[in-house]
């Protein structure tokens, strides 16, 4: 039998080869024809936490080590929930309060250093970043605190770190449910409970600061009665110098916190000028930086806008309630509260910004409102939690 | 005439005595005496202490030798409700001021000079100040 030429051969055979995969190519890219979009509805794509405006919730895995303190290593886990307003979110207490933070990008979450109250002391937490995975589902930080305190652990350094779970995936990525525009109240109180919250650690802070002024003030006082009975200066007791020294610590971390709640209270006011909540810690924050003037400002704001009605009815009647009063005390049925409104010059047309006016010698109604404080009466609620909750702002 | 006119000026000469007499205007420059001595008192840091009752109650006012000031309301007015006494009787505040400073206000009003001071009586004025 005559074997076939070779290279007829060989020629058969590639066509055949060549026949077979372009029949195995066209198989292919059928196949991913079909998968690609089955892959692309199973698999979303990539999520930027930074465009999203509402709640999410996360369990979330806490580890302190407070061996540098003394102590050990914990580990807890708690739900916690995240407030998102797009570029910006609060994440709830992992240990040291809430805290609020910016998105530098589409999933990394920028929380800025401060410093917290943590009874006895304090702590000055380092800035840190969270970040969050693109499906959703989890996210991680670690974060450092230095602690002082008047205990015996004086002063130690430790750490945080902690990773939460979702296992809701992105929002909306589940059913589709109605979209329902939050009402201007909750967009706002998501945006005021982190400059709040650290307003809460703030106040105590400049009490503190008062506090340490006046005992070093009276010491001050003795000491030049007795330089000018004797011609000496009393000695200075190691408290009183122990007092200056946490004195000048207090006002460091008051001026670097009250910038920082500033911002965040300023971002609500830019888009509603006329913010209770806002408006009114603002008063607190700028009476305790002794800014007066500006701080009456604010408290006028606060109760002269149209939404205060409500707001001043529960401040009256929750200080009535939290005295033993059956009413908030009148002009007409006191005699004191008449004489106190006899005895206010009478008041300057004020709005926010307005100046004092300079040639006057008499102080003005917004200087008699320097020392104003809101009492809360702890066994009443008022009816807002976000408004003015269950803390003393007493000096 | 001359007569009548003589005693009618007479007359009114013995009104306007009386008038300038009368208990609630002597009370008042009473008042007025005893505080301008505290004040007077109270800017030299002399150690003093004296009790006024005026038109809202009666206060205690102590000054100190190391220049501290003490406000008391010991008892308010009669008319005064029950329960506003409750609040307020026996509360005090205090302020710090320096030799020659002493703002007169702290005993002539209840509310001048009040944002140096600290107290209950503060906190609670200021309280009520806030609304009216």
């Amino acid at each position: 039998m005559q074997q076939p030429p070779q290279g007829e051969y060989i020629y058969t055979m590639e066509f055949s080869g060549q026949m077979c995969m372009s029949k195995c190519a066209l198989v292919f890219i059928i196949i991913l024809f079909f998968m690609v979009p089955v892959a692309a509805q199973t698999t979303p794509p990539p999520w930027s936490w930074n465009t999203y405006s509402g709640t999410s919730q996360w369990m979330v895995t806490i580890t302190e080590d407070q061996s540098g303190c003394g102590g050990g290593v914990t580990t807890t886990q708690s739900s916690v929930s995240i407030q998102h307003n797009l570029t910006s979110a609060v994440m709830g207490d992992i240990g040291h309060g809430p805290a609020t933070g910016t998105f530098i990008s589409g999933n990394i979450l920028h929380i800025p250093g401060r410093t917290v109250s943590d009874p006895p002391g304090s702590s000055t937490l380092s800035a840190y970043d969270i970040f969050f995975t693109t499906d959703c589902s989890a996210f991680t930080g670690k974060y450092s605190w230095d602690y002082t305190g008047p205990d015996t652990v004086g002063a130690c350094t430790g750490t945080t770190s902690f990773s939460g779970t979702n296992s809701q995936g992105c929002p909306g990525s589940n059913e589709v449910t109605p979209v329902v525009s939050p009402t201007p109240v909750d967009y706002y109180a998501s945006m005021l409970a982190g400059p709040h919250a650290e307003l809460l650690n703030y106040l105590p802070l400049c009490d503190e600061r008062d506090r340490l002024q006046h005992d070093i003030d009276v010491f001050n006082a003795a000491s030049n009665l007795n330089y000018r009975l004797t011609g000496k200066y009393l000695d200075e007791p190691p408290d009183i110098t122990q007092d200056r020294a946490l004195l000048n610590q207090d006002k460091d971390k008051i001026k670097t916190m009250g910038s920082e709640i500033e911002n965040g209270y300023q971002m609500v006011l830019v888009k509603d000028p006329n913010n209770f909540q806002a408006n009114w810690d603002m008063a607190q924050l700028k009476k305790s930086e002794g800014q007066l003037a500006v701080g009456i400002g604010y408290a006028k704001t606060a109760l002269n806008n149209n939404v205060a009605g409500n707001e001043a009815d529960a401040i009256k009647r929750d200080f009535a309630e939290g005295n033993n009063l059956d009413d908030y005390p009148s002009p007409g049925n006191s005699n004191f509260v008449a004489t106190i409104g006899n005895n206010l010059p009478s008041a300057s047309q004020n709005v926010y910004g307005t100046s004092l006016p300079q040639t006057s010698t008499e102080p003005s109604l917004l200087s008699n409102l320097w020392n104003f404080e809101i009492y809360v009466s702890p066994n009443t609620a008022v009816k807002d939690g976000n408004l003015v909750n269950q803390m003393v702002y007493s000096r | 005439m001359t007569a009548m006119f003589l005693s009618g000026l007479v007359l009114l000469t013995l009104f306007a005595g009386c008038v300038s007499n009368s208990p609630n205007s002597a009370s008042q420059n009473a008042i007025v005496q005893e505080q301008s001595a505290f004040i007077a008192a109270a800017k030299n840091c002399t150690d003093t202490t004296v009790t006024i009752t005026d038109a809202v109650g009666t206060f205690r006012y102590t000054s100190s030798d190391n220049c501290v000031f003490t406000k008391t309301l010991v008892r308010l007015n009669q008319s005064e409700m029950q329960k506003m006494k409750t609040m307020l009787e026996g509360k005090n505040m205090t302020c710090l001021y320096t030799k020659g400073n002493f703002d007169p206000r702290l005993v002539t009003s209840l509310v001048g000079g009040i944002e140096y001071c600290s107290g209950d009586l503060k906190d609670d004025i200021t309280n009520l100040m806030l609304f009216t």
